[in-house]
């Protein structure tokens, strides 16, 4: 079906009903969920990170921790080789004692030298006995600092590989540590004698400080800061970033700071959130360095911690927007989809209204035509009597055009107000016994007075509950009906009449007519016999012979001639009259109509013809008859008057035959008396089943009636009869009767 | 049973017919007495004995040749009224009518008459039927009204 715009704005109409609201509490509240979710997450970010950034500060820690001592240990272990060669120490002293040809000092100079070469020292100085500096590679560093000077006189006196510790903001501006190796000379004896001592100068920046840059982790803030107590300070042993114009060796006191190492050293833990030298706030975790007094502070601005924090919380932040928008358009999709099913759906509904609606019209108006079409008046009325509705042919007559405009109206108002408190007893009635009235005749009036008949019914009608709502009628008008019911009972009384005043006729004719025919014919004897015996009378009495010629010209002549011709008009008349009542009362007899057996029929008849067969020498061919639908009685004078009529008309020049047969066809049965004798001319054909017809003059035995009579048997029986003819060859006579 | 002791009454009221019939049964040599009645009244009023002239008394001999159509009382009506009485059910009536109607026989004898004879009545029918009821006429056997 079409979509008409009717329908699609009313589903859309319809689709303003279509609820987001479930939606979007789906939506807040899967939201609040996520919120509350990621609220609780970001509260656990802030730990997590800073443990994760702690666990990191801790791990780098140890490992430069580690790296630091490890390296420290190498140092010390140099040292204790050199301390440990006792060869190594004779070979020193007797450098030192000035046998140079047995060791040189170039060799001594390349033996030094190779310190620097193979294990980077920064510088290396052989000291004697006295702690004399005797050699020094390069040469510009045998400028000792006190304390080295100091560790070295304490060295050669111990005989013990010392360290001068990492010295900042000493007599050198640079920082530096010096390892000190006493070269012990073993006596034979086993006693053993220091002859001297080998400074390993050691730069910091070398070794230590790269080291310390070298974190195993990316990082923008990250820092490790050496560091150790001096007294209530903290000392920072390698340059710092923040403070990299400043000198090496920034002192800070450890009480009541916030930073980290004086957070260490004051006891509080490894790990600890602070401020570093520079006031920034950093989370630190905190290691000594193996051998030494140093801490190792590896630390982190809080803020770049905070910024990765931020960078998760970021991703958080992102993945739960991602994630609300994701369910937002889920949640609108689906909630557009809905609507659009919701529309489809209500547009479908509202096409198959629109449909059953077209279709309700459709069926309305076919109704409505069906009920204005039909020629009967319908109409319904409610429980006062009032009409609620009716037909086309009922407005008609109520003299409205439209059948709508008899909404309302009672009988009173309408052109038959005279009979209307007929109709509406009859309505109360009906109303009041629930039993419906069927084909009543009643009147109806009109405007002009006149008076019209109908036939009407009548009919409760009730609703769903089966409670009487009013009534519903048809009628149609029957007037014409009556009037002709009425002329028919007329002329049924007109005929009874004829009939009685045939009757009348029939029984003057049969009584009065033959009554003079009787005394005619009666007293035409009478006088023929007495005019014989006048003649007789006469033979006695002599009469001159002129007389006697004339009496006997009109007593043996004239006389009897005319009482000839008196007797015959007499006869004639008779057989007309019996002819003519025979013909009338065929119509009186009343008919028996029933399966007639034919066969029994012509054999009835042929016996009543048996004498006249015999005498004439007739040869009769029958064959079996089948049975009909008819009245024996009558069936056996039609089969009496044809054979009758083939016998009396046979050619006396050759013999006579005549043959009897019949067969059924279908709805009727058509039987044949066939006849070989002088036949008829076509033209008479037409004229043998006339009433009194005959065709010859010859032919004035009969009554004239036979085939007439046939005829009207036939005619009432349902049957018919005709004739097949050849003049001069015979005649078949067909009658057909309707099967059984 | 002697000749002249059954009483033919012959009830017709045309004169002519009953002349003819006379003669006729004279002729033919019947001696019987004959009594002529005109009209059905009449035949009621000569088998009841309230007429003016009760010729019939129970235990007469009589042949009633009955016209049908009569004036005041037909032949039908005269012979059912007739075979109400008892004394008369036994009183042989032939009917007779210038109506040649199969209807009239079958009525007459449904009625109880014992015959229906049609004018002109031939003399030997009306012997043959007569001699049926045990009544000999005196009437040749070949003789007939109409010669």
């Amino acid at each position: 079906m079409e979509q008409s715009p009717d329908a699609s704005q009313a589903a859309t109409e319809q689709d303003q009903k279509v609820a987001a609201w479930p939606y979007l509490l789906v939506f807040f509240v899967i939201c609040a969920i996520i919120a509350a979710g990621t609220i609780h997450h970001s509260r656990g970010i802030n730990e997590a990170t800073r443990t994760a950034a702690l666990t990191q500060l801790d791990t780098v820690a140890d490992l430069q921790a580690q790296g630091i001592g490890n390296w420290l240990a190498e140092r010390h272990a140099d040292a204790e080789v050199i301390a440990s060669n006792g060869l190594l120490a004779d070979a020193v002293e007797r450098w030192l004692a000035g046998a140079s040809n047995t060791v040189s000092d170039a060799a001594m100079n390349d033996w030094l030298k190779s310190f620097l070469v193979r294990h980077d020292y920064q510088a290396v100085c052989l000291l004697d006995a006295a702690g004399t500096l005797r050699m020094a590679i390069p040469s510009e560093a045998g400028d000792l600092p006190t304390a080295t000077r100091q560790l070295a006189q304490r060295v050669l006196q111990t005989g013990t590989v010392d360290w001068t510790d990492l010295v900042v903001g000493g007599e050198r501006p640079a920082p530096h540590m010096d390892i000190v190796a006493p070269l012990v000379a073993r006596r034979d004896d086993g006693s053993t004698r220091t002859v001297g001592a080998v400074v390993l100068c050691i730069s910091p920046e070398r070794f230590l400080y790269p080291m310390l840059l070298k974190w195993p982790v990316a990082t923008r803030t990250g820092e490790s800061v050496l560091a150790r107590r001096e007294g209530n300070h903290v000392v920072f042993l390698n340059r710092l970033r923040r403070r990299a114009g400043d000198p090496i060796g920034l002192r800070l006191p450890i009480e009541q700071s916030a930073l980290p190492s004086a957070q260490f050293f004051r006891g509080i833990g490894k790990t600890v959130e602070g401020r570093d030298y520079h006031g920034v706030p950093v989370l630190a975790a905190i290691r000594p360095v193996p051998l030494t007094s140093w801490i190792i502070v590896c630390k982190q601005d809080i803020r770049e911690v905070r910024a990765a924090e931020a960078r998760y919380r970021m991703l958080v932040y992102l993945l739960v927007g991602v994630l609300v928008s994701g369910l937002g358009a889920g949640l609108g999709g689906l909630w557009l989809h809905q609507r659009a099913l919701l529309f489809r759906q209500r547009l479908r509904e509202v096409q198959l209204r629109a449909q059953a609606e077209a279709l309700l019209a459709e069926s309305r108006q076919m109704f409505a035509d069906v009920l204005n079409a039909i020629p009967q008046r319908v109409f319904w009325k409610d429980r006062d009597s009032r009409y609620l509705g009716c037909n086309m042919p009922f407005a008609r007559d109520a003299g409205l055009d439209d059948p709508a405009q008899i909404i309302g109206k009672d009988d009173r108002d309408l052109g038959w107000f005279a009979t209307a408190d007929l109709y509406r007893a009859d309505d109360r009635a009906i109303m009041e016994s629930g039993q419906p009235l069927f084909g009543y005749e009643e009147p109806q009036s009109h405007p002009d007075g006149s008076l019209t008949w109908l036939r009407t019914s009548k009919m409760p009608l009730r609703d769903a509950a089966g409670r009487i709502i009013g009534i519903l009628g048809t009628y149609e008008d029957i007037t014409d009906r009556r009037r002709m019911e009425e002329e028919r009972a007329r002329l049924a009384a007109e005929l009874e009449r004829k009939n009685r005043e045939l009757e009348q006729i029939l029984y003057m004719a049969s009584h009065d007519l033959r009554s003079p025919l009787v005394n005619v014919e009666g007293f035409s004897r009478e006088l023929l016999r007495s005019i014989r015996a006048l003649q007789e009378q006469l033979e006695t009495v002599h009469l001159p012979q002129d007389r006697r010629s004339r009496l006997d010209e009109l007593l043996g002549r004239d006389i009897p001639e005319a009482l000839r011709f008196i007797r015959t008009s007499i006869g004639q008349m008779d057989r007309l009259l019996s002819g003519f009542l025979r013909v009338a009362r065929l119509g009186r007899s009343p008919l028996e109509i029933g399966e007639v057996n034919m066969d029994e029929v012509a054999s009835r008849a042929l016996e009543g013809l048996e004498f006249v067969i015999k005498k004439l020498g007739v040869a009769v061919e029958r064959s079996p008859l089948p049975p009909c639908r008819g009245d024996a009685g009558q069936l056996a004078q039609v089969m009496t008057n044809l054979l009758d009529n083939a016998i009396k008309y046979l050619d006396p020049d050759r013999p006579g035959k005549v043959a009897l047969f019949g067969r059924c066809d279908g709805p009727e049965c058509v039987y044949c008396v066939e006849d070989n004798g002088i036949g008829i001319d076509c033209d008479d054909q037409k004229r043998i089943f006339d009433l009194f017809c005959r065709l010859s003059p010859a032919d004035r035995q009969g009554e004239g009636v036979g085939l007439a009579i046939v005829q009207i048997i036939l005619s009432r029986l349902g049957g018919r009869v005709w004739v097949e003819s050849v003049r001069g060859q015979g005649s078949k006579f067909f009658f057909a009767l309707p099967a059984p | 049973m002697q000749q002249g002791e059954t009483t033919i009454v012959l009830a017709e009221d045309d004169d002519g017919h009953a002349a003819l019939f006379e003669r006729n049964l004279r002729r033919a040599g019947l001696r019987n007495p004959l009594v002529r009645l005109h009209d059905g009244q009449q035949v009621l009023d000569y088998f009841c004995g309230c007429g003016p002239d009760p010729h019939w008394k129970p235990g007469d001999k009589a042949l009633l040749l009955l016209d049908i159509s009569m004036p005041r009382v037909d032949g039908f009506s005269v012979l059912e009224r007739l075979r109400r009485d008892q004394r008369l059910a036994d009183l042989p009536v032939i009917m007779i009518t210038s109506s040649d109607d199969p209807d009239e026989a079958r009525r007459c004898a449904d009625l109880g008459g014992q015959g229906c004879l049609r004018k002109p009545v031939p003399c030997r029918d009306l012997a043959r039927v007569v001699r049926q009821l045990g009544i000999t006429l005196c009437c040749p056997e070949d003789s007939t009204f109409d010669d």
